[in-house]
């Protein structure tokens, strides 16, 4: 008798548990279809207005590369990130941290940057043609916008659709038909009624997992009020100028950009960067950008201790860091300084790029 | 019963030394820092500490940060290992049983106990670093004369008084609740022996192995379920608006160790054998 009533109690305990594990793990079934090509289009024709919280998930394996910690802990760690989009002209997306936040503001043609660590607002007017990854590039209908539109010529496919933050989201894979690039398949899987993107998956090449997804965990498609932030009092507030970036970069005295490298032609931008240049179309395209000679040094002294392999040039010295996703390359001995090269491309590409370089001006 | 159990729990020179010293470390931190104007850079160190040198105010939540990984754990296994353990090894166990109370109005008492006593540990460490942060630090730049001014939350915008009290009241009802969680695990692992230290061990080699295992990208499936996961989802309360995603998740997971761990110590004591 007392035996059963201990049975009793514990089953009905065990009874308990499972139930609330099956609440927790039960989703429902998503049963959304859309045509692939359709779903591509009408996300390169605009996102809708929409405000929402996303968790990006980053297993690159990047070692830390001196000076660019935050752009490498986008892609090796979970970036928490909360949107408000009204517009190209007009979003909001923060970076949440356990210590703080970093904002990003666009609005009228300027960005406004709050960081709560630093406290600081920072006003930058203008835009460059180029600029490092940041926390908001990773916001699952932002990711997907950029890709996309990367990848137009790309053959895309249906893929099953799955329950995303409450939406029956119809899915889209983009195969990159380019054999030098790294990425095998970019996974898109979005509202079909309003195209929103809700969930991004980027896995390499014969890869299964994915590298690097992003997945909106709530979202509604409403407008928000974007307004002007201002700094808190005892605040600081900066102003920036993006161009003020090209006088950083004439600082180092870096070499125009090759107009081919590594079978890649250089790509025109507009209100270019003194020495930067980005090589190739799409996702196997790649980017050179001058460094300070410390910068250089430091990522190719650490390079071995990271994984990477040291490459002989013709002057300088040379390593590169590879992920099955991302290749950075680093060469010193150019001009003053050195240069730093990546992109999503086969380390081999890098490598003949790293060689095609010129060296130090005699 | 629970008053009985409450005024047994206010008793003990141990409690009252577990609040002494969760509230003594905050104003260490917020003494060295005084003395030494060094907070830490931005986005290092514990959360708020980099902002506490300029408002005081903000210095509970930075004290909370401080506090929930390790000590306060500590003193939740402690006490909630003692409930049912404390008084088996102490011989007063059968006695308590001897009078006319159910063993589930027992637990429930003890229950309520080390609720009380986290809800407090959190209130004190709340009003002691308000009290040692506006001391040490002042009221920030925003301070009207003689009383607290605006406290910028996470996002930059400025925080009212009133909303600060929401907030700080939500952050110390929701800490309270994973720490009852702590506290209910303690209870059932107090049921299982009668050494209360094995039970508290118990209850922080949960902690250390939730802590060690929720970076890990393998655990990914579980992590949302490990008790230690959500502990810091309270920072998001200090946004504008509040993010309430993971607060919300945070609270139903622990509620549910709540559940399952209170259910499981009345499966067991229920029916045990009680010799001493």
């Amino acid at each position: 008798m007392g035996d059963s009533r201990v049975t009793r109690r514990w089953v009905l305990v065990g009874a308990g548990t499972a139930v609330l594990l099956g609440a927790a793990a039960v989703t429902l079934p998503a049963t959304a279809s859309a045509d692939p090509e359709d779903l591509r289009t009408r996300i390169l024709a605009g996102l809708p207005p929409h405000v929402g919280y996303a968790e990006s998930t980053g297993r690159l394996g990047l070692p830390e590369i001196a000076a660019l910690e935050q752009v490498t802990a986008l892609f090796t760690s979970v970036t928490r990130l909360r949107t408000r989009y009204a517009g190209p002209e007009a979003w909001r997306v923060d970076e949440l941290t356990p210590a703080g936040e970093r904002d990003t503001y666009r609005l009228g043609g300027r960005e406004y940057v709050w960081d709560f660590g630093a406290n600081q607002l920072t006003v930058v007017s203008g835009e460059t043609p180029v600029r490092l990854p940041r926390a908001a590039d990773l916001v699952p209908s932002e990711l997907a916008r950029r890709l996309t539109s990367l990848t137009r010529a790309d053959p895309v496919s249906a893929l099953p659709a799955r329950r995303v933050a409450g939406f029956d989201a119809a899915g889209l894979r983009i195969t990159p038909a380019d054999p030098d690039t790294t990425v095998g398949r970019i996974d898109v899987w979005c509202d079909p009624a309003s195209a929103l993107p809700l969930r991004v998956e980027v896995a390499a090449r014969g890869a299964d997992q994915a590298l690097l997804f992003t997945e909106f965990r709530e979202v509604s498609l409403s407008t928000p009020e974007i307004t002007v932030p201002t700094a808190p009092p005892g605040a600081g507030e900066v102003t920036a100028e993006a161009a003020d970036l090209a006088g950083a970069l004439r600082q180092l005295d870096a070499a125009p950009p090759p107009p081919r490298l590594a079978g890649r032609d250089l790509v025109p931008l507009a209100g270019g960067l003194p020495g930067v240049g980005v090589y190739g179309a799409g996702v196997s395209g790649f980017v050179l950008v001058p460094a300070s000679r410390g910068i250089a040094d430091r990522v190719i002294d650490g390079a071995p201790a990271a994984g990477g392999t040291v490459v002989d040039v013709p002057v300088g010295r040379a390593a590169i860091l590879t992920t099955p996703l991302l290749s950075v390359a680093a060469r010193g001995g150019i001009r003053r300084g050195g240069v730093l090269v990546a992109g999503t491309v086969a380390p081999a590409v890098l490598d003949q790029a790293l060689r095609e370089l010129p060296g130090r001006r005699p | 019963m629970i008053l009985v159990e409450l005024r047994l729990m206010l008793r003990k020179r141990r409690v009252w030394l577990c609040w002494l010293l969760l509230c003594a470390l905050p104003t260490l931190v917020a003494v060295l820092l005084a003395t030494t104007r060094l907070a830490p850079p931005p986005g290092r160190g514990g959360a708020f500490l980099s902002a506490v040198v300029s408002n005081g105010q903000i210095f509970p939540a930075a004290a909370l940060a401080l506090v929930v990984p390790v000590f306060l754990p500590i003193t939740v296994a402690i006490v909630a290992g003692d409930t049912i353990a404390g008084e088996s090894s102490a011989g007063t166990l059968r006695y308590l049983l001897v009078r006319p109370v159910g063993r589930l109005r027992l637990l429930v008492a003890k229950l309520v106990s080390v609720a009380v006593f986290v809800l407090l540990a959190v209130l004190f460490v709340t009003v002691v670093s308000y009290a040692v942060g506006v001391v040490a630090f002042g009221f920030g730049p925003d301070a009207s004369l003689g009383g607290g001014g605006a406290i910028p939350s996470l996002s930059g915008v400025e925080l009212s008084p009133a909303d600060v009290v929401f907030r700080t009241a939500t952050t110390v009802g929701y800490l309270a609740l994973c720490m009852l969680a702590l506290g209910a695990v303690g209870l059932l692992f107090s049921t299982l022996t009668d050494s209360p230290l094995a039970a508290a061990l118990g209850v922080l080699a949960l902690v250390v192995a939730s802590a060690a295992v929720q970076p890990l990208d393998a655990a990914a499936a579980i992590e949302p379920f490990l008790p230690t996961a959500h502990w810091l989802a309270w920072i998001d309360l200090f946004r504008d608006p509040i993010l309430w995603a993971d607060v919300r998740e945070g609270a139903l997971v622990q509620l549910g160790y709540v559940v399952v761990a209170f259910g499981a110590a009345w499966a067991n004591f229920s029916t045990k054998d009680v010799t001493t």
